[in-house]
């Protein structure tokens, strides 16, 4: 259990609430009203956001550090042990190769991205393929109606898609424009209206310190 | 249930080598087939070319090594495009910091003719990869000088010649960026009415087909096929048009597998009577 007697100021949970609802009302402010004193404010707090955003990069390194180091230091299990001591060497090796100037792009920086991240994050994503074929033959069904004008659809974009789809039909192109351009159009308005509706409610909530629930990330609850 | 005992027979390891057949064999021997432009792309070229000579275009490179073969070919049939016009560059990696390696080791080798024709900070510049995304845009926006004080290499920006009449989102005439449109069009089209074009993922498109219907994206590539039509059309054909039949016979086998799949089970409801 969480303990907060409200003897440490820090750990109050009003003062992020109420630090939100302030940034985030000049930030909301300063999009819809021209005030030069505003502006200036929140155009510095960008900057700090830039920055700060770039300190959490390396506050990753020193997470990554102590979860790792940790194990190393205290782990039984030795393979565990030898994979996280090669992980954070691995780490360390491209951070330190990677802020060799010019930065991130110093040719051993580049030479040690190339053979291993450029390589292997296309081969994990790639798999994905071999997995959607295998589903879509066993997912799409035209079990009633809905299902059936899903899979028509699915299947006269997919040929628009795919280059060969004109070349099968030319009406295929034209079909799939217009699916496109008009049914497609129509639903996507109403997502996107409807989800813009709902941040805004959800802005609301968050400046008026009805919705803290993103003060309890980390904490398990 | 003998319907039952057909699906289950169709082995996935089957379905797997079809598609690293029809994947695989058109990129060793392409098919050629023929590309029809859609509107999106069209746009998008129709817009670099009715740029007035010395225009400002902010260029997002933010392409990833996962999501290469669907951005990075887009990115280099523009940025040819762009090159190949009197236009002024100015490069940025919002999207990911994995941006300015991949530039570096990938697009830059394929438009190194073109790069060769310009010069560093009069034509274009590079400022890397800058943290905050969508906030880093709108300070970017806001004032380009506070945001982005040194280029790649650590040159001050008010020493980089290019950067001297750009001050704020004012002064750029188009914006072309990787991945997500929404954080450009909310800080650079809607606030200052710069036009905005995005390089994104196939499966993106019907999405962002709203944003072409009310003008708020002034182009649109989509994937490999989206990079196949902007090689065609500047007549420079690279990774998108080789790419592009396998995309099209993987699709093809996708939808026969569905068929196949849907006769099954209707073959399955039949014998069993329901």
């Amino acid at each position: 259990m969480r303990r907060d007697n409200g003897l440490s100021w820090a750990r109050r949970r009003e003062l992020p609430l109420l630090l939100t609802a302030i940034l985030g009302i000049m930030a909301f402010a300063d999009y819809f009203f021209a005030i030069p004193i505003l502006h200036s404010a929140v155009s510095d707090l960008q900057i700090w956001t830039m920055i700060m955003a770039a300190f959490a990069m390396f506050m990753g390194v020193v997470n990554l550090t102590i979860v790792h180091g940790r194990v190393v230091m205290r782990e039984k299990d030795s393979t565990r042990r030898i994979l996280s001591a090669w992980t954070l060497f691995l780490m360390y090796l491209m951070a330190i190769l990677g802020l060799l100037p010019p930065i991130t792009v110093h040719p051993s920086f580049q030479w040690l991205y190339s053979t291993t991240v450029a390589a292997l994050d296309p081969t994990v994503y790639s798999i994905l393929a071999f997995f959607i074929t295998s589903a879509s033959y066993r997912a799409f069904r035209a079990r009633n109606f809905e299902a059936t004008v899903f899979l028509i659809s699915g299947i006269i974009i997919m040929l628009y898609n795919a280059p060969i789809g004109g070349w099968l039909h030319p009406g295929l192109v034209t079909l799939g424009s217009w699916a496109m351009n008009v049914p497609i159009v129509a639903g996507q308005r109403a997502i996107m209206i409807g989800a813009a509706i709902g941040s805004l409610a959800l802005a609301i909530r968050t400046f008026t310190g009805r919705e803290s629930a993103w003060l309890r990330a980390g904490d398990g609850g | 249930m003998e319907g039952e005992v057909m699906v289950k027979e169709l082995d996935p390891r089957l379905m797997y080598l079809l598609l690293f057949i029809v994947v695989g064999a058109p990129l060793i021997r392409p098919l050629g087939l023929p590309l029809p432009i859609t509107e999106p792309v069209l746009a998008l070229y129709n817009k670099i070319e009715s740029l007035p000579p010395g225009s400002i275009v902010l260029f997002e490179y933010g392409v990833g090594a996962a999501s290469w073969p669907e951005h990075g070919p887009s990115n280099i049939a523009v940025l040819k495009h762009l090159l190949s016009k009197d236009v002024k560059l100015i490069l940025i990696s919002l999207y990911t910091a994995e941006g300015p390696t991949l530039f570096a080791t990938r697009i830059k080798p394929a438009i190194e003719s073109y790069l060769e024709k310009k010069t560093y900070g009069v034509d274009y510049v590079d400022f890397g990869y800058i943290t905050g995304y969508e906030t880093a845009m709108a300070a970017i926006a806001e004032n380009v000088h506070k945001a982005l004080s040194v280029d790649v290499y650590g040159t001050p920006v008010e020493k980089i010649p290019l950067m001297k009449n750009v001050k704020s989102a004012e002064d750029i005439d188009l914006v072309v960026a990787t991945a997500y449109c929404e954080p450009y069009i909310r800080q650079f089209y809607t606030p200052y009415g710069v036009p905005v074009a995005i390089m994104t993922w196939g499966m993106n498109a019907p999405g962002y087909m709203p944003y072409i219907d009310a003008g708020q994206l002034c182009g649109m590539l989509a994937g490999i096929r989206g990079a196949a039509e902007y090689e065609t059309l500047i007549g420079s054909p690279g990774e998108g048009i080789s790419s592009a039949d396998a995309l099209s016979l993987s699709h093809l086998l996708v939808i026969a597998l569905v068929i196949i799949g849907n006769i099954q089970y209707i073959l399955t409801k039949e014998r069993s009577g329901r």
